[in-house]
């Protein structure tokens, strides 16, 4: 059977094609894998949500031993017009690199590959798909209580690994900023942000110009420790499995800063809905030895409400000239930037 | 002519979310039809409320720049070069003419402009208060001027709450949210 025939093909638009040639992928993966004897793309379909670049999974079959033995790959690519982050796509694909095998649970990444002859498009990268789920109905399902408990319990001991992960060991510093001090631990990120915003913006925001005001000048002045920060954190980030939590996703926003950051993306994202903060922050700080600062994470509250803005408001940028059509685009183009100036709002008290 | 556009809007509305939505099975497709729904609501309150608030929003702008320009005329704030330049810049012009609808109900003036000039006219004055907001950073970093400025920075953010207020009502529809859904009550949820 051709690869491409049981192909999803999704999102033909004004943005050019947003599919993935399945003929090709089998390709490659039989290029990059060629130990998985007779390999065959059975299906290729895209990812639901995650907006920051585009997601595929492709099931896939191999000869072993007389048997044929199926498994599924995850391919990330930027969207055709690019990313909507101010980090290319090599930036996750290192991160993965250097936190596979640690302590940390991530996917083993496979292959990234920067050559347009085999998909049509590049870069792209591959990584195995860890078994699981992260969707959030799952956790969220009447009469699953204590599951939620424990896998909040286990969050809240996994953040601890990343957080007291050996950064300074693991290659990071080859291409992520470190802070030499405290402030910076902010500011290095909000500018880069702020410069990405800048870049992009199609119109004036004087909500944002004023946040980005308050976060220069409010900068924590004191962090526990310099940390690798996951970034982009919570519910819908991780993926467990039969009751364990089995790898953390979503790396395209990591960097090193204050270790807080991370809580504040995680309450964000509802993770104490998981088990209550305070529960959360004893198990996190007795397994790290990192005491939780809750006035630091009001000020990263409002931070990734930024960051948040700062990813889906130029959106908007996509439908001048009808560039994109996308109606997922449009969506995110609203939906994002003013709940998010809305939270930071209210987070400050403004 | 009828149907109105609200009423057109609602519609469609319906009929995506009643007939074609629970007929779609591939995830992809049908996650971009829940955001064609999505749009749709936010269109309709578009359609019903964009002219008064985009009126009500520029008659507050034109407070907010007036009575920041007025401040930093003050002798304390004088030593900014920031905010001297920031007085000097040409105030934003309106479809009808100069600065200022102060007196004017919101109703008004979206009667007296089309949506298009009110928009533009919207724009130029929240480019004017970005220019303020930054004349302000550059001033408190470079003059020391943090606490004189304070009273402006407190007016500022009075009016981008509003601000923020009139957007949310029209954009509320298209929320994404990532929490339990009990926590999702406002149109959130991808």
């Amino acid at each position: 059977m051709s690869a491409n025939v049981n192909a999803s093909v999704s999102g033909r638009g004004g943005t050019g094609a947003t599919q993935l040639d399945a003929d090709g992928l089998q390709a490659y993966l039989r290029h990059v894998l060629p130990e998985l004897e007779g390999l065959s793309v059975e299906r290729v379909w895209r990812n639901v949500g995650g907006m920051s670049r585009e997601t595929w999974f492709a099931d896939v079959s191999w000869g072993d031993g007389g048997e044929r033995v199926e498994g599924r790959y995850t391919i990330r690519l930027d969207h055709p017009k690019g990313s909507v982050v101010p980090v290319p796509l090599w930036w996750e694909y290192r991160v993965l690199e250097a936190l596979y095998g640690s302590e940390v649970p991530v996917a083993r990444p496979v292959a990234f590959e920067v050559n347009s002859s085999w998909l049509g498009r590049a870069p792209f990268y591959v990584r195995e798909t860890v078994p699981g789920t992260a969707s959030p109905s799952e956790l969220y399902a009447p009469g699953r209580e204590e599951f939620r408990r424990e896998i909040g319990a286990q969050f809240a001991g996994l953040l601890a690994r990343v957080h007291t992960f050996d950064w300074q060991a693991s290659g990071l510093t080859d291409f992520m900023p470190v802070p030499t001090n405290a402030t910076e631990c902010a500011t290095l990120e909000l500018r880069r942000w702020r410069d990405h915003y800048r870049a992009r913006a199609v119109d004036p925001q004087p909500v944002m110009a004023e946040l980005f005001s308050y976060l220069e000048q409010n900068a924590p002045a004191e962090v526990s420790r310099v940390s690798l920060v996951w970034g982009d954190v919570g519910v819908g980030n991780f993926i467990f499995d039969g009751g364990r939590i089995v790898a953390l996703t979503d790396w395209e926003q990591s960097h090193l800063g204050d270790p807080m950051k991370d809580w504040a993306s995680a309450l964000w994202r509802s993770v104490d809905a998981l088990l209550p903060a305070e529960e959360l922050f004893e198990i996190y700080t007795e397994a790290s030895g990192i005491p939780v600062n809750s006035d630091a994470i009001r000020y990263y509250l409002a931070f990734y409400d930024v960051e948040c803005v700062c990813t889906s408001h130029p959106v908007v940028g996509e439908f001048l000239g009808g560039r994109t059509a996308d109606a997922t685009f449009a969506r995110l183009a609203l939906g994002i930037p003013f709940y998010c100036q809305d939270h930071a709002l209210r987070t400050l008290g403004w | 002519m009828r149907p109105y556009p609200d009423e057109l809007l609602r519609s469609l509305r319906h009929s995506l979310r009643e007939v074609v939505i629970p007929a779609i099975e591939e995830p992809w497709p049908r996650y971009v039809a829940k955001a064609m729904e999505k749009l749709l609501e936010h269109l309709e309150l578009r359609a019903l409320h964009e002219e008064r608030l985009l009126a009500e929003d520029i008659t507050e702008l034109d407070e907010v720049l007036g009575s920041l320009a007025e401040s930093f005329a003050d002798p304390s704030l004088a030593s900014s070069a920031a905010l001297s330049a920031w007085r000097a810049l040409p105030l934003p012009g309106s479809a009808t003419g100069a600065l200022g609808h102060r007196g004017e109900s919101g109703a008004g003036v979206a009667q007296a402009q089309g949506l298009q000039a009110l928009n533009e006219g919207n724009e130029a004055r929240r480019a004017h208060l970005v220019a303020a907001i930054e004349a302000m950073d550059t001033a408190e970093r470079d003059d020391a001027l943090e606490t004189a400025l304070a009273e402006c920075r407190a007016r500022v953010r009075t009016y981008l709450r509003r601000e923020l207020d009139r957007d949310v009502l029209l954009t509320r529809p298209t929320f994404m949210s990532f929490g339990p859904p009990v926590a999702r009550t406002e149109g959130a949820g991808a």
